[in-house]
């Protein structure tokens, strides 16, 4: 049964100090994936922290401000004497509020978005902890997992107004999680598996990123990403200047920096599966020319390129965040199911049939479960996805808002000015 | 068939988990509870299938039961504010409710032993992979495999299965387009008209 | 008018809430209570409690010398105090028949009208914020700043300026108040283009202000409506060119007006308020005459003449007027101010029936109240 996948590096069961004492085989499974583990999790946690400071930052570095500034060289001490305050705050329950329940959901919260974080392939050969074959459906299910924790904090919150807003904010990640799934199916189209890690070596066996094949679907992804973690332009159901108070209001101290962790990794996930499916995962064109395939340097460097690509998709949800307003709830809910949902149901489709059309055209060669392409192929599908796909999908869903009012709002005219004023009344 | 190693730990763990947690949210006074457990108990039914290679079954059941389902029934349940319950556990009803379902029980372990035929106490034949023997899916050169599982659910379901494939996605719209039709108010036909 | 009869013990009712949003709420820029009755989440009734800022400035003005009163007016309206001081030295002018000399009125005029920016500033950046374009709201308060220094370089203080006196000004012109509010003027248009950059086309702005709180150009004049909600629906009326005060004849603007009365319409007679409140800055600027800015028939003791006096100007937010009973005295016989916030504020529950509750936010905003003027 395969229940370990083996990612170890070769040298490492030969490590002098302790191949001696411990069976090898032990070694590469069990030692190596502790390894791994603690490494990720130091990393992520510390980037999720240095993530706050840099939304200040930039927020601050938009708003013609500077930031915070006072704690460390440039604020860098910030995160750290945050965690501390929020460590050090009383720890709070509400007098009615049900206490089993509680307590559990930020704890729900933050373990599926740190459980998604195993599959996810930050670099080549080791560089993911554990490669399974239903790497993308294990993500997609450990994030309705997530869900469950924004409903029972609202409702452990014991408030009526909190517990609608907990219940329109899962409803809103369950409406931009069916988007989500159907904007990946196009990519999976071209990669044929589910694994994360062959997605990325897909990409780089076709020497592409999926992105060039499909425009549309990383775009629904992205915008479905930014409403899933519930972050502005979506951020209405926890906004402060609204009268529905969100999910965590009644959360203090350690619990709420709990939640605060969920979104950001929530954060993290959207942009590295983005980044995995799309943008090409750890592979740059160059990479396999500066270092030697499967050495430690490669890995190493592939680790450096995934990290990139993920940091500037996370700068993009930091840009959006303060460049827009918020949409209202009902329209936020309505480009869900008339924009996103058609459209990405319209992108398998359009993208199913051309895929069938360069088979029947000799274009494309489907062999051993995977695609191979000739020049042709590259031009046909990269062409038709810009010059075919893109186009009918807006006409598509042009036709489906038709009579919608914010489909057909008006452009900005110059104002009327001074036509007559009357001198008596 | 006896299983070994870790194997047998896992299925020993997720089968009495599942059982426990379901007797546990039978017996739940707190609806959200019983939800919670429910949802413990779908969770353990996952990991019950992933020991069986069966992993797209798995992850869909993750998905779509608590992702889908279980966030629906929480949702009724918190909207609707349903009451705890205060009823006393040991009524006279119990005992005789008890008696019944242990003789159940007796009857439908003997069915089973007898269609089994004894296989409950075989080995797992000496031929079948051992965990020290399983290739690595080496992440150096690609092994482009959906699982088999992934395939073969996508197979049958989409070819020998497609028409109650089709039936059961009727049945799903015609139950949505009729909640949709029910909640919706007088005032709003008068606006569509 | 209102069908809200009991807050405190409504009638369980299965269709429809009551919610009360207030008075301690983020954007209901001051203490203002609305409780609003909701039928899932439309708006089906609303109901505006005011007082909670009631200090008792009308009485209070019956008990003090004309001059004492002036700064009163200041924390009326403590946005646009320099507005209101300039209605109320007005009309006690008007009831002495006073003449005041032209570089006053000058100066008077420049510092009105960089009070009006930075009083649609201020609403630019609440509503903006109450909308979610939170960087909108730090961009126009760095313009705000400038024009405050300019305030606390010539009154020494940046809000509640009490900035006119009766007959003219205290204070003339400081060295470098000419260049300082030039270079602002200089400065400002690209700060306008910033702000219409980031939301005149955005389609999540468009979406949560075109078509939100109409009201028709009859129902406007109906409520009694001034300033830019009146402007809005599309009336063109501004005091300043109908009975012009100051030397606002002599100087040339335009009257920006809409056509359907919406939270976006209302926007953008605001936005382009602005840019002819620069232009009026400039000109003035330019005509600037030299002489005296008091004027030399100002008396010590100030005694109007018995009788009712009415004054109103164009304040930022509508048409700010003063009725003034003197009855030969020292002090007012009845001072009572036309707010024009609080006249505004019994248009928001037409305009918010049949809208969503985030809406709400969007109309309040949009109709630019300050609670300091509505409670007086």
């Amino acid at each position: 049964m395969y229940l370990f996948f083996l990612t170890a590096p070769t040298w490492f069961s030969k490590l002098p100090i302790l191949s001696d004492r411990i069976d090898p085989m032990v070694m590469d499974y069990v030692v190596w994936p502790l390894v791994q583990i603690g490494a990720l999790l130091f990393v992520v946690l510390t980037l999720i922290a240095y993530l706050t400071l840099a939304e200040r930052k930039i927020s601050a570095w938009i708003q013609v401000r500077i930031g915070p500034n006072r704690v460390g060289p440039e604020g860098l001490l910030q995160p750290l004497a945050d965690g501390i305050k929020l460590l050090l705050k009383e720890d709070l329950i509400p007098l009615k509020a049900d206490k089993e329940i509680f307590v559990i959901s930020p704890i729900i919260a933050m373990v599926a978005a740190l459980v998604a974080l195993a599959v996810i392939p930050w670099g080549a050969a080791w560089g993911t902890i554990s490669n399974i074959d239903i790497g993308l459906l294990f993500i997609l299910a450990v994030s309705s997992f997530g869900v469950l924790g924004i409903i029972l904090g609202g409702w452990a919150s014991n408030s009526k107004y909190s517990l609608l807003g907990a219940l329109r904010s899962a409803a809103q990640m369950v409406s931009y999680e069916v988007a989500m799934g159907l904007a990946l199916i196009g990519a999976l189209m071209f990669t044929k598996t589910l694994a994360l890690q062959d997605m990325v070596i897909s990409q780089e066996r076709l020497q592409i990123w999926n992105i060039l094949f499909q425009p549309v679907g990383f775009l629904i992804y992205l915008i479905s990403g930014v409403a899933e973690t519930n972050r502005a332009p979506f951020d209405l159901p926890e906004a402060e200047s609204e009268l529905v108070a969100g999910y965590h209001t009644e959360y203090s101290g350690f619990r709420f920096s709990l939640f605060f962790i969920a979104e950001y990794a929530n954060m993290l996930i959207v942009s590295a599966i983005a980044v995995t499916v799309f943008l090409g995962g750890w592979y740059l064109p160059g990479l396999s020319y500066l270092f030697a395939p499967g050495s430690t340097l490669f890995v190493l460097a592939s680790i450096g390129v995934f990290g990139l690509k993920t940091l500037a998709l996370l700068y993009l949800f930091f840009w959006l965040r303060w460049s827009l307003p918020r949409y209202r709830y009902d329209q936020l809910m309505e480009l869900s199911w008339k924009w996103m949902i058609p459209a990405a149901l319209a992108n398998i489709v359009l993208t199913a049939s051309f895929l069938v059309l360069g088979q029947e055209l000799g274009l494309i060669v489907s062999q051993n479960n995977s695609l191979k392409f000739s020049i042709g192929g590259y031009v046909f599908l990269i062409s038709t996805a810009f010059i075919i796909t893109v186009p009918l999908i807006w006409i598509i869903l042009g036709q489906i808002n038709q009579r919608s009012r914010d489909f057909n709002l008006r452009e900005v005219q110059p104002l009327p000015m001074n036509r007559k004023v009357n001198k008596n009344n | 068939m006896r299983l070994v190693g870790l194997e047998a730990v896992l299925f020993y763990l997720f089968a009495v988990v599942a059982v426990l947690f379901a007797v546990f949210m039978i017996t739940a006074r707190n609806a959200v509870h019983s939800a919670l457990l429910l949802i413990s108990t779908l969770v353990a039914t996952a990991g019950l299938y992933l020991l069986v290679n069966a992993e797209f079954v798995a992850g869909v059941q993750i998905l779509i039961y608590v992702g889908g389902v279980l966030v629906l029934f929480i949702f009724v349940i918190m909207l609707v504010n349903v009451k705890e319950e205060d009823t006393n556990m040991f009524t006279r009803q119990l005992i005789v409710g008890g008696a019944l379902s242990f003789f159940l029980a007796l009857g439908v372990i003997a069915i089973l032993l007898q269609t089994q035929k004894g296989n409950f106490f075989t080995l797992v034949s000496p031929s079948a992979p051992k965990i020290e023997q399983v290739q690595s899916s080496s992440n150096i050169s690609p092994s482009h495999n959906i699982s088999q599982n992934t395939i073969k659910v996508g197979q049958e379901l989409y070819t020998k299965t497609v028409l109650p494939f089709e039936i059961a996605s009727l049945i799903l719209l015609v139950a949505i387009v009729g909640a949709v039709h029910l909640a919706r108010e007088r005032k709003q036909e008068k606006i569509y008209d | 008018m209102t069908e809200i009869t009991d807050i405190t013990h409504p009638e369980i009712d299965t269709n429809e809430m009551i919610l009360s949003m207030g008075p301690q709420h983020p954007s209901t820029h001051g203490v203002l209570r609305v409780v609003l009755k909701l039928d899932g989440e439309t708006v089906v009734d609303l109901d505006c409690e005011i007082g909670y800022l009631h200090r008792g400035v009308e009485k209070i003005c019956e008990h003090r010398n004309y001059q004492m009163i002036a700064p009163y007016f200041d924390r009326t309206d403590y946005i646009a105090a320099v507005s209101n001081g300039l209605c109320y030295v007005e009309t006690v002018e008007k009831s002495l028949a006073l003449e005041i000399p032209l570089r006053a009125q000058y100066l008077r005029v420049i510092l009105t009208e960089l009070n009006r920016l930075s009083s649609h500033l201020l609403w630019l950046a609440t509503h903006a914020l109450d909308i979610g374009a939170v960087t909108v709201f730090l961009w126009a308060f760095r313009e705000r700043e400038e024009i405050l220094k300019i305030f606390e370089n010539f009154f020494g203080a940046r809000l509640t300026c009490h900035a006119f006196r009766i007959g003219g000004m205290t204070y003339d012109a400081y060295d470098g108040f000419q260049s300082q509010v030039k270079e602002f003027c200089d400065r400002f248009p690209k700060c306008l283009e910033d702000y219409e950059i980031m939301l005149n086309t955005n389609r999540i702005w468009l979406s949560r202000t075109v078509g939100i709180g109409i009201i028709s150009a009859d129902a406007a004049i109906d409520i009694g409506l001034t300033g830019p909600p009146l402007r809005g629906s599309g009336i063109e009326w501004d005091i300043r060119k109908a009975h012009p005060y100051e030397c606002y004849a002599d100087l040339e603007f335009d009257i920006p007006y809409g056509e359907n009365g919406d939270t976006y319409d209302r926007y953008l007679v605001r936005m382009e308020e602005m840019r002819q409140s620069r232009r009026i800055i400039l000109q003035a600027l330019e005509k600037l005459p030299d002489g005296p800015i008091m004027a030399p028939k100002a008396p010590k003791v100030v005694k109007p003449p018995i009788g009712e006096y009415y004054h109103s100007i164009e304040s930022p937010k509508g048409e700010l007027g003063i009725y003034l009973v003197s009855d030969g005295s020292t002090q007012p016989s009845r001072l009572r101010i036309r707010p024009p916030s609080f006249i505004n504020l019994q248009a928001l529950r037409q305009m918010s029936i049949g809208h969503l509750v985030a809406d709400v936010v969007a109309i309040i905003g949009t109709l630019d109240i300050v609670l300091g003027e509505i409670d007086r």
